[in-house]
C-alpha cells in the first residue's frame, strides 16, 4: 500500500511538471530497456569473466608468464673426480659456444667468408649449413670452442657488425692431468654425457638432473635477476688412484714401449690387504681432452679387456693350489732332466735344461715340465676348480665398464693336452687384472680381494652418496700356504731366478716372470716372432704394501718376462717406495745416532 | 546557507582532498616501490652476469693450477729448470725424534 502510493505521489509530481501519462508510459519502457541492456552486459562480462578467470585460468596464466617471465633450464656441472689425495683428475670450465639465427642473418655468405677462417671451418660447408636451416631460429656453429678462437670471433661479430650470430655459456669437461689415467677417467661427448672409464660407469651420479628457472624478463627481452644463487652439480668421486704412484707407472711403461719398440703394455698396480686399485696404465695412450685425435685401440682399456694366456706367471698360483691341497711337499724333488715331458700325445718343453729341482726350485726356475708334473698330480677337477677360485673366467666385478671374464674352459671340455698347457699358463685366457689380483690374495694371506677403483662419491651438497670398502671376495688359500708361496717367490728375484732384474735394493720381491707366445691370427697356431713378456709380483714380500702387473706386448730384440718386463716392475717399485716413503729394509746396520745437542 | 553548513562544506571538501592526496600519494609510492624493485633486479641481474664471469674466470685460473701441480709437470720442471734429481733411496734417512734429552735416532727405518 505504503509503495502504491509513492507511485502515485511520483506520478502526481510528473504530471505536475508537464509531463503526459503518455510520456511517463514511454520513459518507463525506455528505462526498462536501458536497465536490462545493462544488466544483459553485466551477465555477458561475468560469463566471460568466469570463463577467463576459472575455466581458461591456466592456459591463460601460463600465456602471461610466457610474455612476462623466461624459462632457463640450469644445466648442472659434472661432478669432480679427485684422487685418493683429493688432487683433482677431471673438473669443468666454462667456455662459449657459437650459435647463428638464420632468419636474422641479412647475408650468408657474407657472414661465411668472415667466419669460415676464424672457426677453422670449411665455407662451402659453413654456408650450406646455415642454409639449410635459413627459416629456423637456431643452429649451432661451433660448440665448445677454445678462448683465442672465442675472442677472435667476438672482434670479427664486432667489427663487421654482424648479426644472427651469438655465443652461449656452456661447461666442458677438463681433464688437468692431460693423459695422465685416461683409461680409468674415460672421456664424455659434446653434451657431457659419459662415454668411456668412470665417466660412462658412474655417469648417472656424476652428471646431475637438470633444473628450471623462472626469471621476469622486460618488453625487450632483457632478463630480469633470476633470484637463484645455487649452482647445480653432479656428484663428486673421489677415486684409490695415486696420481703420483699413476704417473711413475705410466713414465715406466712409455719408456719399456720404447725400449722395446713393443705394441702395448699395460701395468696396474693394486693394494693386496684392500683390493684398492692404486694405478693403471696402458700405453698406448690418449688424451681425453682430445678424444677424437686418437684412434679408437689406444682408448682401449686392456688392462681389463684384453686376455692373454699367462705363460708361466700361472706357476705361482698353480703351486699354492698344490700346496694347499697337500700334493706336494717343500721337500719334493721333481726330475726334469730330460727337458721335456709328453702329455696328450705332445711334448711340452723347458726352455732350459735342469736336472733334479725341489718344488721351489721349479717355481723359481720356471721349469715347464715339473709344473706339468705338479698339474698333473693335482688333477684338471681340483685344478679348475680352484682356478675358479681365484677368480679366473669370471669378471673380478671391478666398477669399470668392458671388463671381460676371461677364458677358462670346465674340465668336460679340456684336450688330453689341457692339464698340461693349463699347467704353464696356456689354454687358459686372463686379463692382467685377474692375475694381479690373484698374486694379491697370495700377498694377503690368502685372502681375494675384490678390487675397486672409487672409493667414495660425494653428493653436491657434501654428503657421502657411496663409499667403497675392501670386501673379501673368497679365502682361496690358507695364511700358512700363502707364506709358503710367498717365500718361493722370493727365490724367483734372487740369484738364479728368473726375475733377478725385479729385485728392488732394499726390498724383498715376490713375484714371477712370464713368457707366453701370441696366436698367429692367420694361422691360428702360437707365433715364433710375437710374444708378451710380464712380470707379476709384490713388495715388500713379508708386508706387502703394494702388488703390480706388468704386461708387454710384442717386444723386439728380446722376449723373456724377466729381461723385459722385470726391469720396469723393478724401476716402478723402486720409485713407488720413494713416493710412498716406505724405507729400505734391509741394510739396517745404517742406523745412525746423531748429537741431539742444541 | 548557514555559517554551520559552510563549515561543514569545508571540513567535507578538506577531508576530499586529503583523500584524494593519499590516495595519489600511495598510488605514487607503489610505483615508485615498484620502480625500484625493478631497478634492483636490474642491477642483481648485471651483477650475476659479472659473477657468472668471474667464476668462469676463477674456474679457468684452477683448471691451470691443476694443470701446473700435476705430478709431471712438478717433476719436468724440479729436473730441466731447476736442476734437480730423484733422490736415491739409499740416500733417505728417517729421523725419529725419541722422548727425552737423548740424541735423535738416524735410520733407514720409517719412524
Amino acid at each position: 500500500m505504503k509503495g502504491k502510493r509513492k507511485k502515485e505521489e511520483w506520478a502526481g509530481n510528473l504530471w505536475d511538471e508537464g509531463f503526459s501519462g503518455h510520456k511517463v508510459q514511454k520513459s518507463r519502457k525506455r528505462a526498462a530497456i536501458l536497465i536490462s541492456f545493462i544488466g544483459f552486459c553485466f551477465f555477458a562480462i561475468s560469463i566471460r569473466l568466469f570463463d577467463l578467470m576459472l575455466l581458461q585460468h591456466e592456459a591463460l596464466a601460463n600465456r602471461a608468464n610466457r610474455q612476462y617471465l623466461r624459462t632457463k633450464t640450469l644445466k648442472p656441472q659434472r661432478g669432480v673426480i679427485w684422487d685418493r689425495n683429493l688432487r683433482e683428475l677431471a673438473i669443468n670450465v666454462e667456455v662459449d659456444s657459437l650459435y647463428a639465427v638464420p632468419s636474422e642473418v641479412s647475408s650468408i655468405e657474407a657472414l661465411s667468408s668472415g667466419l669460415a677462417p676464424v672457426i677453422n671451418v670449411s665455407y662451402n660447408k659453413l654456408v650450406s649449413a646455415i642454409s639449410a636451416k635459413k627459416d629456423k631460429d637456431f643452429i649451432w656453429v661451433m660448440r665448445k670452442m677454445d678462448e683465442e678462437t672465442s675472442h677472435n670471433v667476438t672482434a670479427l661479430k664486432e667489427r663487421e657488425k654482424f648479426k644472427g650470430i651469438d655465443f652461449v655459456t656452456e661447461t666442458k669437461r677438463f681433464y688437468p692431468k692431460g693423459q695422465t689415467a685416461a683409461h680409468i677417467l674415460g672421456f664424455t661427448n659434446i653434451d657431457n654425457k659419459g662415454i668411456s672409464g668412470l665417466e660412462l660407469q658412474y655417469d648417472e651420479y656424476m652428471r646431475g638432473t637438470e633444473k628450471k628457472v623462472f626469471m621476469g624478463k622486460d618488453a625487450r627481452g632483457k632478463s630480469l635477476a633470476p633470484g637463484i644463487e645455487d649452482e647445480l652439480a653432479g656428484s663428486s668421486m673421489i677415486l684409490t688412484i695415486d696420481e703420483g704412484l699413476q704417473y711413475i707407472v705410466e713414465r715406466e711403461l712409455s719408456q719399456a714401449m720404447s725400449d722395446w719398440e713393443a705394441a702395448a703394455a699395460v701395468a696396474i698396480m693394486i693394494r693386496p690387504s684392500t683390493g684398492e686399485i692404486l694405478a693403471m696404465a696402458n700405453m698406448p695412450t690418449y688424451d681425453p681432452n682430445l678424444p677424437g685425435e686418437s684412434v679408437n685401440d689406444n682408448k682401449r682399456n686392456r688392462a681389463i679387456t684384453d686376455m692373454y694366456e699367462p705363460g708361466s706367471t700361472l706357476k705361482a698360483v698353480l703351486s699354492s693350489v698344490a700346496y694347499e691341497e697337500g700334493v706336494v711337499s717343500l721337500n719334493q724333488m721333481f726330475d726334469v732332466s730330460r727337458g721335456f715331458i709328453v702329455v696328450g700325445g705332445k711334448p711340452i718343453k723347458d726352455v732350459h735344461r735342469n736336472g733334479v729341482l725341489s718344488f721351489q726350485d721349479v717355481i723359481k726356475k720356471s721349469s715347464n715340465v715339473g709344473a706339468v708334473q705338479i698339474g698333473m698330480k693335482l688333477g684338471k677337477e681340483r685344478y679348475y676348480s680352484y682356478l675358479k677360485k681365484f677368480g679366473f673366467g669370471d669378471r673380478t666385478g671391478i666398477d669399470m665398464p668392458g671388463e671381460v671374464s676371461g677364458i677358462l674352459r670346465s674340465p668336460a671340455r679340456w684336450s688330453g693336452t689341457s692339464i698340461g698347457a693349463i699347467s704353464i699358463g696356456q689354454e687358459i685366457g686372463v686379463t692382467p687384472l685377474q692375475l694381479v689380483r690373484a698374486y694379491s690374495a697370495i700377498a694377503n694371506g690368502g685372502l681375494l680381494m675384490k678390487p675397486y677403483v672409487v672409493s667414495e662419491i660425494i653428493s653436491d651438497t657434501g654428503e657421502s652418496i657411496k663409499r667403497n670398502t675392501p670386501v673379501a671376495a673368497e679365502r682361496v688359500m690358507s695364511a700358512r700356504t700363502a707364506k709358503v708361496i710367498t717365500d718361493i717367490l722370493k727365490g724367483v728375484t734372487e740369484t738364479g731366478g728368473t726375475g733377478k732384474n725385479a729385485e728392488v735394493a732394499g726390498n724383498l720381491v715376490a713375484g714371477k716372470t712370464g713368457t707366453a707366445q701370441k696366436i698367429d691370427p692367420n694361422t691360428g697356431l702360437y707365433s715364433k716372432n710375437k710374444f708378451i713378456s710380464s712380470f707379476v709380483g709384490f713388495a715388500p714380500a713379508d708386508d706387502p704394501e703394494l702388488a703390480l702387473i706388468v704386461v708387454v706386448y710384442e717386444p723386439k730384440g728380446a722376449t723373456y718376462g724377466g729381461v723385459v718386463a722385470a726391469p720396469v716392475f723393478r724401476r716402478i717399485v723402486e720409485n713407488a717406495f720413494a713416493y710412498l716413503n716406505i724405507p729400505m729394509e734391509k741394510n739396517e746396520n745404517h742406523i745412525m745416532l746423531v748429537d741431539n745437542s742444541r | 546557507m548557514t555559517t554551520r553548513r559552510r563549515k561543514q562544506n569545508k571540513k567535507w571538501m578538506l577531508l576530499k582532498l586529503g583523500l584524494f592526496i593519499y590516495l595519489i600519494a600511495g598510488v605514487f609510492t607503489i610505483i615508485w616501490f615498484r620502480t625500484e624493485v625493478v631497478s634492483l633486479e636490474y642491477e642483481l641481474g648485471e651483477l650475476n652476469r659479472q659473477k657468472t664471469g668471474f667464476i668462469r674466470e676463477q674456474r679457468l685460473i684452477m683448471a691451470e693450477r691443476a694443470s701446473f701441480y700435476s705430478v709431471k709437470n712438478i717433476e719436468e720442471t724440479a729436473v730441466k729448470v731447476l736442476g734437480m734429481s730423484p733422490p736415491e733411496r739409499k740416500n733417505i734417512y728417517y729421523v725419529e725424534r725419541t722422548e727425552g734429552a737423548v740424541p735423535y735416532k738416524v735410520s733407514l727405518n720409517k719412524p
